[in-house]
């Protein structure tokens, strides 16, 4: 299925660029809107977190050390999230396009993927510039990030082809993904490092291969703690598997799928 | 030589009591449970490059599946349907168009959709834009657009990208006149490049004039198949026999506004006199019409009637010029009789329109009835009526005058 997207190379670049010009035709601010909302969160959580509950990555009880550390981690669950969480209602958004021709309908969910990702890169270009002035990035292992990205979007497009062709036949998957993406919000060490959970936690912890893949992301951007070589290896093979079954959900589904348009 | 569209025994099913938790059930296991209900079966066809295929029936024959199956926005449930090269299809009265989006972004997507290389697309929005006479608002969101100018853009895009293959369903009973004479020239002219072409039409004229080959749908399955013109006549012949029941209540008192005068009777025959809905051209017409004239009913009475093919041409329009033409059959009742000998009317579907007034003033819009009938003509000929033609060769001497 990844293997037909790029002979649709013109029409994915058009829907990403409908995609991202669509929020924010009519609106004034424009892209202030996509820069508030993940500047807000982190400010937030840095507050409460940093602030007021004390949580502290390393030794150091430092503000600035704390969100870098949650900017490392909050850049790809926010990519995660928006591509998974908004690919459930593409096919139901673009039933009017879909319905009247012969149309690709893998490119709808990773048309969606991209502009989450594009979104992400901008973050990151942001969060790169501010490792360098503050100077407490650690940049050895910068490259792992390609690797880490494609992974990553490995898994988020076998789950948002996953919730596209599901949520046609359940609507309820839309509001379902909500409450999931909450509790892995909370379940994935993103707020607080994995070594602050008590020890039966930490070991439910690790079966989240998100965790794995927040570590390596903080690793590749900041140093030190390690991420574990099994771990990642674990979130490697899920993610391939998520690949899998939404490749094989949406292929079984996509005759039929547009029947309940 | 190779078709380009090439079409075997499609059928589709919709289950009677789907709803999305079983049909996802059986789309995962295979397994196929429940009532079905047909929409297409076992319909089987080709269409070589340069010919078009006309598909005729009723509504809820299958008409639009068979399309959306052939244009691939919808799939079959068994069958097969191959097609070559680029498809530009108009279906349900519409392209899909994002209405948030200017006519002219739209226009890029279409043909990103259709797979053209951006420079190619560029190339060709002038001219879509062009046809489409949409220049004034191409920059503007589709959703403010007219129903006309939408069906416009969607025939300009469908058709702009040089098809190979057109799908077009019904698209051309909208827009004016002189716009739909130019959607007829445009698909007239994709034929002559080499595409095929599948148009589904409740014009049976415009089926006849188009198309080589047509399929009457009936119920989802294929009726009668084949040459067009043999296949109109067919159904045509079909349409008349089914619309005759109607004639029964064609002169029904209190159908129409309450008023001073009014058609009670319209009957139809044929030269033996007999009820007849089914005429041969060349065949004799008869007609009977009884209007009743109430006591309050001003001016001289008069009766008209007119001919009228279904696409709302009137062919013929006659009125009586005086009482001695009606043969009075007492308290404001009138008889009249009109034979129509030979009639000259080539295939199709036509009215006949009755009409009580007046002798000095137009009828009122409601006060006309009428009763369908339909034509079979032998030959090839086109249009409305039969004109006495003859060719002759080019060696032959020229007849004195």
């Amino acid at each position: 299925m990844l293997s037909s997207l790029p002979g649709h190379r013109h029409l994915i670049r058009e829907l990403v660029a409908r995609d991202i010009r669509s929020r924010y035709v009519g609106s004034v601010a424009g892209l202030f809107w996509s820069i508030l909302n993940p500047a807000l969160q982190l400010a937030l959580y840095t507050l409460v977190f940093s602030l007021v509950l004390e949580v502290r990555f390393g030794t150091e009880a430092s503000t600035g050390v704390f969100a870098l550390n949650l900017f490392a981690a909050l850049l790809p669950w926010m990519a995660i999230q928006e591509g998974v969480v908004r690919s459930a209602r593409t096919f139901i958004e673009n039933a009017n396009i879909i319905k009247k021709q012969r149309f690709p309908l893998e490119t709808l969910p990773f048309s969606v993927l991209v502009s989450a990702v594009v979104h992400q890169l901008l973050g990151t270009a942001v969060f790169l510039v501010v490792l360098a002035v503050a100077q407490l990035g650690d940049f050895r292992f910068l490259v792992l990030i390609f690797p880490l990205f494609a992974v990553q979007i490995l898994m988020t497009y076998g789950l948002a082809a996953l919730a596209a062709s599901l949520n046609v036949f359940f609507r309820d998957v839309a509001q379902l993904l909500g409450v999931l993406f909450m509790l892995f919000f909370w379940v994935t060490p993103i707020v607080y490092p994995r070594s602050r959970a008590p020890e039966p936690y930490q070991f439910l912890l690790s079966l989240n291969p998100l965790t794995h893949m927040v570590e390596a992301y903080r690793f590749a951007f900041l140093g030190a703690p390690e991420p574990s070589v099994w771990g990642l290896l674990y979130w490697g093979v899920l993610s391939l598997g998520f690949y899998r079954l939404g490749r094989f959900v949406l292929d079984r589904t996509r005759n039929q799928l547009v029947d309940l348009l | 030589m190779r078709s380009a569209v090439r079409a075997v025994l499609l059928s589709k099913f919709y289950g009677a009591h789907w709803n999305p938790r079983s049909l996802l059930r059986q789309i995962l296991t295979g397994k196929e449970s429940g009532r079905r209900i047909r929409a297409l079966e076992g319909v089987s066809f080709r269409v070589e490059a340069g010919r078009a295929l006309g598909v005729v029936g009723q509504n809820g024959s299958g008409k639009t599946t068979l399309l959306k199956i052939v244009s691939g926005a919808a799939h079959p449930s068994s069958g097969q349907v191959e097609v070559d090269g680029r498809v530009g299809a108009l279906l349900d009265l519409g392209a899909g168009f994002h209405p948030e989006f200017s006519g002219r972004e739209n226009i890029r997507f279409t043909g990103a959709l259709m797979g053209l290389e951006p420079d190619r697309v560029r190339e060709a929005e002038d001219r879509i834009v062009a046809f489409s006479e949409l220049e004034e608002f191409i920059d503007q969101p589709v959703r403010t657009y007219s129903a006309g100018m939408y069906v416009r853009l969607g025939f300009a895009v469908s058709t702009g990208f040089h098809p190979s293959v057109l799908v077009i369903d019904e698209a051309l009973a909208v827009g004016d006149q002189p716009f739909q004479k130019k959607c007829t020239d445009r698909i007239l002219s994709i034929k002559k490049r080499g595409a095929a072409i599948v148009i589904c039409s409740h014009n049976l004229y415009q089926v006849r004039t188009l198309c080589e080959e047509a399929i009457w749908l009936r119920e989802g399955r294929p009726r009668s198949q084949g040459d067009a013109v043999t296949v109109v006549e067919d159904y045509s012949r079909f349409l008349g026999q089914a619309a005759a029941p109607r004639d029964a209540d064609a002169g029904a008192p209190g159908s129409g506004p309450a008023r001073n005068c009014r058609i009670e009777k319209l009957r139809i025959e044929d030269g033996s006199g007999s009820r007849c809905e089914s005429f041969r051209t060349g065949e004799t017409l008869r007609l009977e019409i009884v209007a009743e004239f109430a006591s309050g009913f001003r001016g001289r009475p008069s009766l008209r009637v007119a001919i009228r093919r279904d696409d709302g041409l009137t062919i013929h329009e006659t009125r009586t010029r005086s009482l001695e033409e009606l043969q009075p059959l007492g308290r404001g009742r009138y008889r009249g009789r009109v034979t129509l000998r030979e009639i000259p009317l080539l295939a199709g579907g036509y009215r006949v329109r009755a009409a009580a007034c007046s002798h000095s003033e137009e009828p009122e819009t409601g006060s006309w009835q009428s009763i369908p009938f339909s034509v079979r003509s032998r030959g090839r000929e086109l249009g409305a009526v039969r004109m006495e033609h003859r060719w002759r060769g080019g060696l032959q001497p020229p007849e004195s005058p």
